[in-house]
């Protein structure tokens, strides 16, 4: 028991520091939407994984496979992108594919087994109520490709998404940094719906950017990591007093703080 | 490769999706140049722009920028051209300090992590004083009004030098006084630095006083030549199809006059 506590708590403040990181650039380059859409391929990916891993036994483990399917997907949203299209053709495209795949496979993972629904579900609701020791390394793992990327991209990614044609015009690689901001996107959205399941990460990929930046534009990332660690570990301890899953507790707590931004920072 | 001291379009066509937004386009400037690029609404004056730093590739022709090919040498194309963007095109809700966005013009230059050196932030407080902007060094640019936010970014497009600036629509969104000290700055850059300016612009009363060369275009190019030759009802019936002649006063339509 207190093992899973501990393992609970350290995945919650690793993510929090990754959504504190990611959610600001995010909410900055005005690609939130693909961000809510790659949650969808996350859990289609998942879905994925839990196919091949009941009915062929291949043994991908189911996070490898969502992880993988998301960076695909992300890579997809860029390309469209870099082609032209407006994001929210992008961000059309990746929900498609993945509701499509989501409606089909959850009904065939349905009538597998009942174990494999379960682990369906678990993407839902997330694992904060029964945390692995394998799932905190993949977070970890993740964690550590994603947080140092995005403090050595984010001035470019800043210059990015306050002037793409002059960006391009003093010499940025603007595709390949698109390239590698979707990917790290999506791999943020994989950990998250992974530990707090793809409806609580969508506030938690939301709340701290728009916070952070109604907040106090000086502190961005700052105010972003409080606003994160701040709802994650609240929110786990509200989850305990009232005797529901921590994710539920987490978004709770995060929705109260977006609201109370704007009443504080009305007009 | 020849290098000259000329920007050259030799029968430059750009087509977007089929259509065409530039028509074979012939003229050459030589440097140094004061010149601005009218024409009314979607006529592709920012295309023109885009071409000469390489960041649109023409269907058809060859262009030449001080001898260099704007596609193929984008590098050196980048280290002798200053670009200012329009102000619409900008999004000032990412929140960048004066500081840094002047920097982007001198940053892109080392890999990353592209950090500040004691040199580079010296000559941001240069070219922020050759603007009148030194005071706002360390100013959030949505803090500022449209005239100080222009200086800011034609700050930047001076960092590196430039031989030769382009300023997509400087003078939008502000009012005639402001309009006319940055058409001032601008043609006091031109003169102190030898820098080559192109302007595109709708409204050239704030430089019709520097005599500049104008490039009247409608997605052809309808004529080229010093402002006092070029504007004059005839010439610019040809770009302006609305253009009307009331008692000395020319009416060029849409909202341009």
């Amino acid at each position: 028991m207190v093992n899973y506590v501990v393992l609970l708590i350290i995945s919650l403040i690793i993510i929090s520091i990754v959504s504190g990181i990611s959610s600001p650039l995010m909410t900055i380059s005005k690609i939130i939407m693909l961000g809510l859409a790659f949650l969808h391929a996350v859990f289609a990916g998942a879905l994925i994984g839990i196919l091949l891993k009941y009915s062929i036994n291949l043994g991908i483990p189911t996070p490898i496979a969502s992880i993988t399917f998301t960076i695909i997907l992300s890579l997809v949203a860029a390309e469209l992108v870099e082609r032209g299209f407006p994001t929210d053709s992008a961000v059309a495209t990746i929900a498609a594919i993945s509701t499509s795949l989501i409606a089909t496979l959850g009904f065939i993972v349905s009538r597998i087994s009942p174990i494999a629904l379960s682990e369906a579900w678990s993407y839902v609701v997330g694992v904060s109520s029964l945390i692995s020791l394998r799932d905190l390394f993949i977070i970890v793992s993740a964690s550590i490709i994603i947080l140092p990327l995005f403090l050595m991209f984010n001035k470019e990614f800043m210059f990015i998404a306050f002037d793409e044609d002059s960006a391009r015009a003093y010499g940025l690689r603007v595709r390949l940094y698109r390239y590698l901001l979707y990917s790290l996107c999506g791999l943020t959205s994989a950990i998250l719906a992974m530990v707090l399941g793809i409806f609580v990460a969508h506030i938690i990929l939301v709340v701290p950017g728009v916070f952070a930046l109604k907040a106090g534009k000086g502190k961005l990332f700052r105010v972003s990591l409080a606003v994160c660690l701040t709802s994650t570990l609240l929110g786990y301890f509200l989850a305990y007093l009232l005797n529901i899953p921590a994710s539920g507790g987490i978004g709770i707590v995060s929705t109260f703080m977006l609201i109370a931004i704007y009443v504080l920072k009305r007009g | 490769m020849q290098l000259s001291d000329e920007i050259l379009f030799d029968r430059v066509y750009v087509y977007y999706n089929g259509k065409p937004a530039l028509i074979d386009i012939t003229f050459k400037l030589k440097h140094p140049f004061f010149a601005v690029v009218m024409g009314p609404n979607a006529a592709g004056k920012t295309t023109l722009l885009k071409v000469i730093l390489g960041l649109v590739k023409p269907s058809r022709g060859k262009v030449r920028v001080f001898g260099y090919d704007p596609i193929k040498h984008a590098f050196a194309i980048r280290s002798l051209v200053g670009y200012s963007p329009q102000l619409i095109n900008v999004d000032e809700k990412v929140p960048l300090k004066v500081r840094d966005i002047v920097a982007l013009g001198i940053l892109t230059k080392y890999k990353p992590p592209r950090i500040y050196r004691k040199i580079d932030l010296e000559r941001v407080r240069e070219v922020l004083s050759l603007v009148g902007m030194e005071d706002y060094i360390d100013s959030y640019f949505n803090e500022l009004s449209g005239g100080q936010r222009q200086r800011v970014l034609i700050a930047r497009a001076l960092i590196r030098n430039p031989k030769l600036l382009l300023l997509d629509e400087p003078f939008s969104m502000l009012d005639y006084t402001m309009k006319c000290e940055i058409a001032w700055l601008l043609y006091e850059i031109h003169k102190k630095f030898n820098t080559s300016v192109i302007i595109v612009c709708h409204e050239i009363s704030s430089c019709y006083m520097f005599n500049p060369i104008i490039l009247l275009l409608n997605k052809k190019l309808y004529a080229i030549g010093y402002a006092d030759e070029v504007l004059t009802e005839e010439v610019l019936k040809k770009a302006y199809p609305s253009v009307t002649c009331l008692r000395n006063l020319i009416v060029l339509g849409e909202d341009h006059g």
